[in-house]
């Protein structure tokens, strides 16, 4: 399986490199990967993160699996034996490269073409599930983002975890409760205590790792809590493409249930709905009897301890009309109206918005771009909410994602609610409205500077735009609480096993996932 | 449920968030403590350097040197003291952080390897991170090496697992061939050690070792440790270990796949319990052992299925066969349309001049299903077999069957048989059902499908009825019980959260399982579910996705819309979902969507997917085309002109469009790729398939088009003969025209010279587009050819190919016209196409050359050409010479649409690629490539399944017990048992760690039991009076999953009693002991259907069994012991399902308890014998009877805390009767009369019924303690009873016989679990102790049987308790007696 794994910083340093097979990968492979890499680094590759938080840098164009040859390990450190056994990484061969992204950081593994003695092809998304559950243990471990410096600041840590997360290039401990068995998670105040008393016990837990050694690897033994509570978020995430004058071109919803459970001891739950009907299609976490839910539409679990994600679910589509899209025409709960155009304007005020045929080849001028945007909440939507949800309709955490096309230089935007700034480098706008409800009608004004017009080829480039085109999508974020597009209600959540009466929450959440809209 | 409005800050959803809070917490105290007095309690000093310690970012940096770091790591103070600890850390971090940074640090190894046994676990793990990693880096590295093996050693024998683990994982990571022996050593003691994860760990090092065996050429060493691998495979139960085994296995030994036979059914069973990793291995494991040991499933073709461009083919040479004729056959439409293609294609006849010899099968199968339609037959799902092929009947069978995955619903399908021809059969067959699928867009999921089929077959005639009787077995019936199970146990990890399961789930039922349209869908709608992730993940899910959808587009078309393309899809989605929107193109209607979507697309920012896009929308006008004509064929009322009218406004759209974005678009690239889109979508319109083909085209795109393929052209063509610019008018010309179109690729000129050549040379009497009238056109072709002409060496091939063609065609069209050519243009004309020529004749370029010589040569002979015909051969003396019309038809006849779709593109290629060279969701399908021999193709179908012995466990060797999969699924009990089922796996895990324990202590019992196990289970049993051997088997079904045949294990049982009796020596079976055998007569009856293939799990299921091995040896009777009968579930309430269950008293009760897992010393534990039984009136079966414990707390009662309820019943027959037990634990026990109640739903796919159990406290009296009370000491306690101690009530019953009578006090011991003390004679005296205060209830019943007067006295110090106890007897002796 995997050889060798890298972790890479954004501006391509190593900083995490680990060989699990006795054969040290060269260091060139790294090269030999960014080369590609950085050649095709999106200046809108960030529109993905910027959801969350900062921007990180994508590259656009490279396949998560590509083949590089393999380097004899020409062995960075001078001289020295490399390896011997293995029998496949040899020089000459090939070596496949899988790599994620997330957080900016490159997880690089490096692996032989087939598993062993090459019976069995390495299945690519094994590798690349792997890659991502490196990631997500350390979002677990380091905080989120998980990024360069967080990486940096607990390498030491990192190097444990791959320690145990990996065994000879295969997976080993994975799941996040036997994991914080094995090495606890580091924290300030743990380093504080760690540094004045010299680390000797706060650190690693003297407690055995009974979770790897139980029947239900992600639940940690012995757990015990003094308030035994257990919160339930179904959240149900509304994937659109919306044009530009507001019709929904598609739109799809899938949903998660998020749990985050404080029971002591090992409680087995059954989570049962009020519709199961309205599921269509589903995955579990491993504690999910599959089979039960197969036969009565019933979860029944035994809880990891902490938060988790106890399924995914897609709701089930119109049925007579499996084309049609979830979310009737004008059903979404927020609408944004782009009105984006490129042309000749400046000094000269006004050539024709959408000059096509307009001279371009005079330079009196910038040639400039005009946007506005407004922004409203729709309260005819067919968000279903629950009956404890009082006043009218809010959405919350509101924020428009703005990328704009390579040839505009720079944007000058006003708001007339929350904030925007723009981003030069990556030349992304990111509006912060905040909370919307229905009287508040948030707008977006502005202008663009592009390219000079000096070169001929941007010029045309630009009066082609005018067309419409080359504008990527707006992506809009929001979230709604206390509301549901399915419906999908938990109707009742019993414990068993345990002798305590938990404390229980069940809320609706609806939000945005791939919300985008069509600017022309 | 507590709802939930405001929102609780703990809730946060990410566990991120906590921890960024935990972090915010964090520093808030370290600047409280920074805040501290400095003469507080830390040293402000101290403070401070810790401080700076925090974040390790700082040894990435070079402040510190090398030798700080040497002084660092040789400070050997005293291991305990904390500031040693520290420096040790900092100096490993900082050795660890420029291994990062690529440096060598192999000098500090002498330092690093003394640090080994160091008792920080965080620094000892650093280190054994360093000397992985430079171990075997040079030769004092590796001397220096040996040193550290003694730590290892002891870290081996560590009381800790972990640490055993941890010690073994490091000491094999070291690649020291001087160790090499000492490794294999560590391996073989861990892999028989007690904890499962330390043997994982042993299965793992085993990958790591075997090839350095191999490597220093010892190969019995290897061996060796193959043979390690396939005993773990096979004795071990622990999923976890499996998973490592299975993963070596994979590693070491991967051919070798008859190793896995004893292991296979286990491994099965437990595949929903393994880790995801461990999935994944285990079905591209079982993948290849499936092929190689079972026959290929009959649904399963390769290649089969809804290939469209077959489809397309049918449809086009069918039309050919018509003659334009639209032959409907109106008979298939009350079919669902499903023989109407079949009727059309075959109207035409016979004759073939088919290409290939699918179209040719095809179209001879369609002309038979005409003919036995136009007979009567009026149905496709008959087929005469086309005789001359062969004389073998090929049947096409419809087949109405019990689904294989679902078990409620019925479902049909059909399938073909060919038993001679299984591929080419299938394929053309299949083809021809196409229709049936593709023509139905509306039908979205594949139950509609089914369920049409299911009225297809009834409305069948009757005509072919029985050869369809005969056939009507069930698609899967002939695959192996094994084969089976393998699919069956892997069907649920499509649910998996995991998408690399997900899709090995995937892989795995299509290359192995049945490939019915319904598994297809299933498949489809997981892959569909896991796309939707991160985008790396949903690269490699789109590809198999890609290579599904061409298979079978039907499952994915519901799901159309999510392959949209979304604005920050990387590019190498973009393009994969972009195929997949093409190939989902197979209905008007997602016609029309993927149009409208692609509009957008040709404007993307990315240039080269806007390309695609632009080259998409001419297939799809293509597509369209098919897809209106199929609708045409298959829906009433439609008739296949209007149909091409459609579908010829579609292709005008997008041809409009198409010059839209020509004129717009200022990029070469997206421009050439707008002509030879153009040009496709023209040469489709102006194609010759037989129809009279009249394009109505009333705003003239067509015109337009060609008007801009002109511009186009000349502005190139001008580009290239650049050199003559001194014209003044000429630039001007240049700047207009550079305005109006840009200069495309050379491609893109070719493609488009073709189309105007094909429109200038259009005959007259065609209906033309743009009719203009001849001098004009004249005119244009002049231009064309001058243009051509003039730069002709420095063109490009291609464009000189088309400018030959295009030279030829108008000589020869000139020809036509002979009577207007005398003038002077003509002349000019002519003379410049054969200028053309004669370049082209001497041109550097073999391909010119050839073609111009071929055409030129024609041209000689048709028309004869006038200037150069020096070269030019004459038509040979004697010869017919070749006639003008030959030569027309040769070169201006109207083409047959040159289809595009999906042969000649890239992406199709590929994918096409894919299907038949590449296993979906493998590497070598991620990379597209061969070259590498990365490819490993998957073994051929055995000829025959093989013998399902191979995979039988005939000895059952180890005492694992934490083997009972947790969550299994094929854990019947698991399912079925529901909120109990954990609690109940608990103990049995604890169970098993018990015995761990004692098997680790003592060696010895372990021999023994093993020797006992290995007599085959029932061994065991036979230490047992037989009976009571009888009345545990109904219990071991509790623990058995599935469930064995019950009837089959009793009869093994009751042969090994048996014949053990009989046996000569060491039997402790006492035969003559042997009652009458009422014990197995509850039994004779029962039977469930438990499969054969539980076999492999002896080991498993059996194992609490030898924990009862003492107490088995005492006798018991289950009919004594227990209460009576009580009536639960009756059959005229439940559809026939009749439930009775009893109290068990006891020994038996012990004994139930304890193969539950339940702790019998509890007094809350009661056991409960169950008898089920079908009494259906209408000797219906009843399936998947099942008692399911229903949780929940009612206020003021008690309800169990543990339930163990049996595993289901899959089917019951009429009669058939099965006798199981439940046990329950109540949370506390208690001394009050009514409030322990436990509620159960018992349920059966004819319904659900709920009862509720409610052991009255004399159920919950135990009988154990007051074993050795005479009648005197009980009379003395009782004597000391006085007051509200006692009470006593008197009772009259009618007069009885005597052997009523005397059986009196058994009465009370069914209802009331007390001990009788003396004998019975007239007055008993009871005892029974208090099941919560474990005060003794004594109770005195005094009848008279002649003047039917009694009396009942209960003296308790519990006053409450021995009221109820009053009453209760009041009660059962009512009940009892009358």
């Amino acid at each position: 399986m995997i050889q060798s794994l890298f972790i890479l910083s954004p501006t391509g340093e190593i900083l995490i490199e680990r060989h699990f097979r006795s054969i040290l990968t060269s260091r060139t492979i790294c090269d030999i990967f960014w080369s590609r890499a950085s050649e095709s680094l999106n200046h809108h590759g960030g529109v993905s993160t910027v959801l969350g938080a900062n921007p990180f840098p994508l590259y656009d164009s490279v396949p998560p699996v590509m083949e590089v040859p393999d380097v004899v390990s020409d062995d960075v450190d001078g001289g020295g034996a490399s390896s011997s056994a293995g029998g496949n990484g040899g020089g000459g061969g090939s070596l496949y490269l899988f790599h994620v992204l997330r957080y900016g950081l490159t997880y690089l593994a490096a692996c032989p073409p087939c598993i062993g003695r090459g019976h069995h092809e390495i299945p690519p998304l094994l590798v690349i599930e792997f890659l991502h559950k490196i990631a997500d243990t350390f979002v677990i471990y380091f905080g989120n983002p998980a990024d360069e410096s967080a990486v940096k600041d607990n390498f030491s840590t990192a190097y444990q975890l791959l320690e145990e997360m990996v065994d000879f290039g295969w997976p080993l401990t994975t799941e996040p409760n036997a994991l914080t068995d094995l090495i606890r998670p580091p924290t300030v105040l743990a380093k504080i205590q760690q540094a004045m008393t010299g680390g000797s016990s706060s650190i690693l837990s003297e407690a055995l790792p009974k979770g790897t050694v139980s029947n239900m690897p992600w639940r940690k033994a012995g757990v015990s809590h003094p308030n035994n509570e257990i919160y339930i978020d179904i959240v149900e995430e509304i994937d659109a493409i919306i044009s530009s004058n507001g019709v929904v071109i598609s739109s799809d919803v899938s949903g998660s249930i998020q749990a985050q459970s404080n029971l002591s001891g090992v409680p087995d739950l059954l989570l049962t709905f009020n519709d199961p009907s309205l599921i269509d299609d589903c995955s579990f976490h491993p504690c999910v009897r599959y089979s039960r839910f197969e036969k009565d539409r019933i979860v029944s679990f035994v809880p990891p301890d902490g938060c988790f994600e106890l399924m995914r679910y897609r709701v089930r589509a119109n049925e007579n009309d499996p084309l049609a899209t979830n979310l009737a025409v004008g059903n979404v709960p927020i609408q944004v109206i782009p009105r984006i155009s490129y042309g000749q304007f400046g000094e000269r005020g006004g050539g024709g918005a959408g000059g096509v045929g307009g001279g371009g080849g005079s330079t009196s001028g910038d040639v400039v771009g005009r946007i506005s945007l407004s922004v409203s909440a729709r309260s005819i939507s067919s968000l279903i909410f629950s009956p404890s949800r009082k006043g009218p309709l809010a959405i919350e955490d509101v924020t428009i994602v703005i990328p704009f096309p390579k040839f505009v230089r720079t944007a000058n935007l006003n708001v007339t609610t929350g904030q925007v700034i723009y981003d030069e480098a990556g030349k992304i706008a990111k509006w912060t409205i905040g909370k919307l409800d229905e009287k508040l009608r948030p707008q977006l004004n502005g202008s663009m500077v592009l390219e000079d017009g000096d070169n001929k080829e941007t010029m045309a480039s630009s009066l082609y735009a005018s067309g419409g085109e080359e504008q990527p999508p707006l992506f809009v974020n929001w979230k709604i609480l206390l509301a549901s597009v399915s419906g999908l209600n938990v109707s009742g959540l019993s414990v068993t096993g345990e002798h305590y009466k938990p404390y229980k929450g069940v809320r609706n959440i609806t939000k945005s996932g791939t919300f985008q809209i069509r600017c022309h | 449920m507590a709802s939930w409005p405001v929102v609780h800050p703990a809730a946060s959803t990410a566990a991120a968030d906590a921890a960024s809070a935990v972090a915010d917490a964090a520093t808030a105290t370290a600047a409280a403590i920074s805040s501290i007095d400095p003469t507080g309690l830390y040293s402000s000093n101290l403070v401070s350097s810790a401080l700076f310690t925090i974040g390790d970012a700082q040894f990435f940096e070079e402040s510190i040197s090398p030798s700080t770091v040497r002084h660092q790591l040789s400070i050997t103070g005293d291991p305990s003291n904390p500031s040693t600890t520290l420096n040790l850390l900092k100096g490993m971090k900082w050795l660890l952080a420029n291994m990062s940074k690529g440096r060598n640090v192999s000098d500090f190894f002498p330092h690093v390897v003394k640090l080994v046994g160091v008792p920080n676990l965080e620094v000892r793990k650093m280190v054994y991170i360093y000397l992985a990693r430079y171990a075997n880096h040079d030769s004092s590295c590796r001397e220096l090496a040996l040193l550290s093996i003694n730590a290892f050693q002891r870290g081996l024998a560590d009381r800790e697992p972990l640490l055993r683990s941890l010690a073994l994982r490091v000491l094999t990571c070291m690649d020291v061939p001087d160790v090499l022996q000492l490794q294999i050593l560590g391996v073989r003691t861990c892999c028989k050690d007690s904890s499962p994860y330390v043997r994982k760990c042993a299965a793992n090092a085993v990958c790591k070792l075997h090839p350095r065996c191999l490597g220093s050429g010892d190969e019995v060493q290897a061996e060796q440790l193959v043979e390690i691998i396939s005993r773990l495979l096979e004795e071990d139960g622990s999923t976890m270990v499996l998973t490592s085994a299975m993963i070596a296995f994979c590693e070491i030994c991967p051919h070798r796949l008859e190793l896995l036979h004893r292991c296979y059914r286990k491994v099965c069973h437990l595949l929903t319990d393994m880790d995801e990793w461990g999935q994944v291995v285990v079905m591209d494991v079982f993948m290849q052992y499936c092929r190689k040991f079972f026959k290929q499933p009959r649904g399963q073709l390769n290649g089969s299925a809804e290939l469209i461009d077959r489809e397309r083919r049918v449809t086009r040479s069918t039309r050919k066969m018509c003659g334009g004729a639209t032959i409907m056959n109106p008979l298939g439409h009350d079919l669902g349309g499903a023989g109407a293609l079949n009727g059309g294609g075959g109207g035409g006849g016979g004759s073939g001049n088919a290409d290939t010899l699918d179209t040719f099968l095809s179209l001879n199968a369609a002309a038979k299903t005409t003919t036995s339609s136009s007979t009567g037959a009026t149905n496709n799902a008959s087929s005469i077999p086309p005789p001359a092929r062969s004389p073998r009947q090929k049947v096409k069978r419809r087949v109405v069957r019990k689904a294989f995955y679902s078990d409620e619903e019925d479902e049909s399908s059909e399938e073909e048989v060919d038993p001679y021809y299984p591929i080419t059969g299938g394929n053309v067959a299949r083809t021809l059902r196409e229709p049936e699928l593709l023509g139905t867009p509306t039908k979205s999921t594949s139950d509609t499908f089914f369920r049409d089929d299911v009225n297809a077959s009834t409305l069948n005639g009757n005509g072919t009825a029985p050869i369809a009787m005969a056939l009507n077995d069930d698609e899967d019936s002939d695959l192996d019980e094994d084969h089976k199970l393998l699919l069956q146990s892997s069907m649920p990890l499509l649910k998996s959260r995991n998408s690399a399961v997900v899709l090995a789930a995937c892989s795995l039922h299509y290359h192995c399982g049945v490939a019915s349209i319904k598994t297809r869908s299933a498949l489809g709608k997981a892959l569909v579910r896991i796309h939707r992730d991160r985008r790396e993940i949903q690269y490699i899910v789109l590809q198999s996705i890609r290579t599904l959808v061409h298979e079978c587009p039907s499952a994915f078309s519901p799901f159309l819309n999510d392959f949209f393309v979304k604005g920050m899809d990387p590019s190498f989605t973009r393009m994969i979902k972009l195929d997949i929107l093409l190939t989902l193109s197979t209905d008007p209607k997602a016609v029309e969507t993927v149009l409208s979507e692609l509009r957008t697309y040709v404007r993307h920012s990315d240039k080269v997917f806007a390309c695609a896009a632009i080259r998409a929308v001419a297939k799809v006008a293509e597509l369209a085309r098919i897809a209106y004509d199929r609708r045409a064929h298959t829906q009433k009322g439609l008739d296949i002109k209007s149909a091409r009218a459609d579908s010829n406004a579609i292709a005008l759209n997008c041809l409009s469009g198409l010059i839209m974005l020509s004129e717009y678009s200022k990029n070469a690239e997206v421009v050439g790729e707008c002509v030879m889109s153009m040009q496709r979508i023209l040469s489709q319109l102006w194609s010759d398939d037989g129809t009279t083909n009249t394009v109505k085209d009333p705003s003239g795109v067509q015109e337009r088009a060609l008007k801009r393929l002109l511009l186009i052209i000349v502005r190139s063509l001008n580009n290239h003969s650049d050199d003559d610019n001194g014209d003044e008018e000429k630039i001007a010309e240049h700047t207009k025209l550079e305005l109006k179109a840009v200069c495309v690729p050379d491609l893109a000129i070719a493609s488009s010279i073709f189309i105007i050549g094909e429109w200038l040379t259009m005959s007259r009497y065609s209906s033309t587009p743009w009719n203009i009238d001849e001098k004009s056109k004249r005119k244009i072709r002049f231009e064309v050819m001058r243009l051509l002409a003039k730069p002709f060496t420095s063109l490009d091939p291609q464009i000189k190919l088309q400018a030959v063609h295009l030279a030829s065609k108008v000589l020869l069209s000139m020809k036509e016209n002979e009577t207007a050519s005398s003038d002077d243009v003509s002349q000019k004309e002519r003379a410049l196409g054969e200028f053309v020529l004669a370049l082209a004749k001497m041109d550097v370029l073999q391909d010119v050359r050839d073609r111009a010589r071929y055409e030129g040569n024609m041209l000689h002979m048709s028309v004869g050409l006038s200037y150069d015909t020096s070269s030019l051969q004459q038509p040979p003396p004697g010869a017919a010479s070749v006639s003008v019309d030959m030569a027309k038809s040769m070169l201006l006849g109207r083409k047959p649409n040159a289809s595009s779709v999906p042969l000649d593109s890239d992406e199709f290629a590929c994918a096409k690629r894919e299907v038949e060279l590449f296993r979906f969701g493998t590497l070598s399908n991620a990379l597209c490539n061969t070259w590498t021999g990365s490819t490993i193709p998957l073994p051929n179908w055995a000829e025959k399944d093989s013998p399902s012995a191979l995979r039988d466990t005939s000895t059952a060797k180890s005492s694992d017990h934490d083997a009972v999969g947790h969550y299994s699924d094929s854990s019947e009990d698991e399912s079925s048992s529901s909120d109990s089922s954990s609690s109940s796996s608990e103990d049995s895990s604890d169970v098993s760690s018990d015995s761990d324990s004692t098997s680790s202590s003592s060696e010895d019992e372990i021999s023994i039991e093993a020797k006992a196990v290995t007599n085959g289970g029932p061994g065991i049993l036979g230490s047992a009076s037989p009976h009571n051997a009888m009345s545990i088997v109904p219990s071991l079904l509790m623990t058995m999953n599935p469930p064995l045949t019950l009837t089959e294990m009793i009869a093994t049982t009751v042969v090994t009693v048996t014949s053990s009796g009989h046996g000569p020596v060491g039997t402790i079976l006492d035969l003559d002991n042997l009652p009458p055998s009422h014990g197995t007569s509850h039994f004779h009856t029962q039977s469930s259907s438990g499969s054969g293939v539980a076999e492999g799990l002896e080991d498993l299921i059996m194992a609490p069994i030898v924990a009862m091995r003492d107490d088995i040896s005492k006798p018991s009777n289950i009919d004594d012991e227990s209460g009576v009968w009580k009536d639960f579930v009756r059959p005229e309430l439940s559809g026939g399902l009749y439930i009775k269950m009893r109290f068990v008293h006891g020994s038996s009760r012990v004994r139930e308890a304890e193969i539950m897992g339940l702790d019998p010393k509890t007094s809350s534990t009661v056991c409960l014998q169950v008898h089920i039984e079908n009494m259906r009136s209408d000797a219906g079966v009843l399936r998947h009877v099942r008692i399911v414990h229903r949780g929940g707390l009612s206020s003021g009662m008690i309800s169990p805390s543990k339930a163990i309820t049996p595993p289901e019943i899959p089917v019951l027959n009429k009669g058939m009767a099965s006798s199981v037990f439940i046990g329950l634990t109540f949370a506390t026990a208690t001394d009050r009369d009514g409030i322990t109640v436990a509620k159960f739903d018992v349920k059966s796919d004819r319904g659900m019924t709920s009862i509720e159990v409610r052991p009255t406290l004399g159920e919950l009296l135990n009988d154990e303690a007051p074993r050795d009370m005479s009648q005197s000491d009980f009379d003395t306690k009782i004597s000391g009873l006085l007051g509200i101690q006692r009470t006593s009530s008197p009772f009259t019953f009618a007069p009885m016989k005597a052997d009523d009578f005397d059986s009196l006090p058994r009465k009370v011991l069914q209802h009331m679990n007390l001990k009788l003390i003396g004998k019975w004679t007239g007055k008993g005296s009871f005892v029974g102790i208090l099941p919560s205060s474990g005060q003794e209830v004594y109770v005195t019943l005094t009848c008279d049987q002649k003047s039917g007067n009694g009396q009942i006295l209960v003296c308790c110090n519990d006053a409450m308790a021995a009221n109820s106890i009053l009453n209760l007897m009041k009660q059962t002796l009512k009940n009892g007696l009358f």
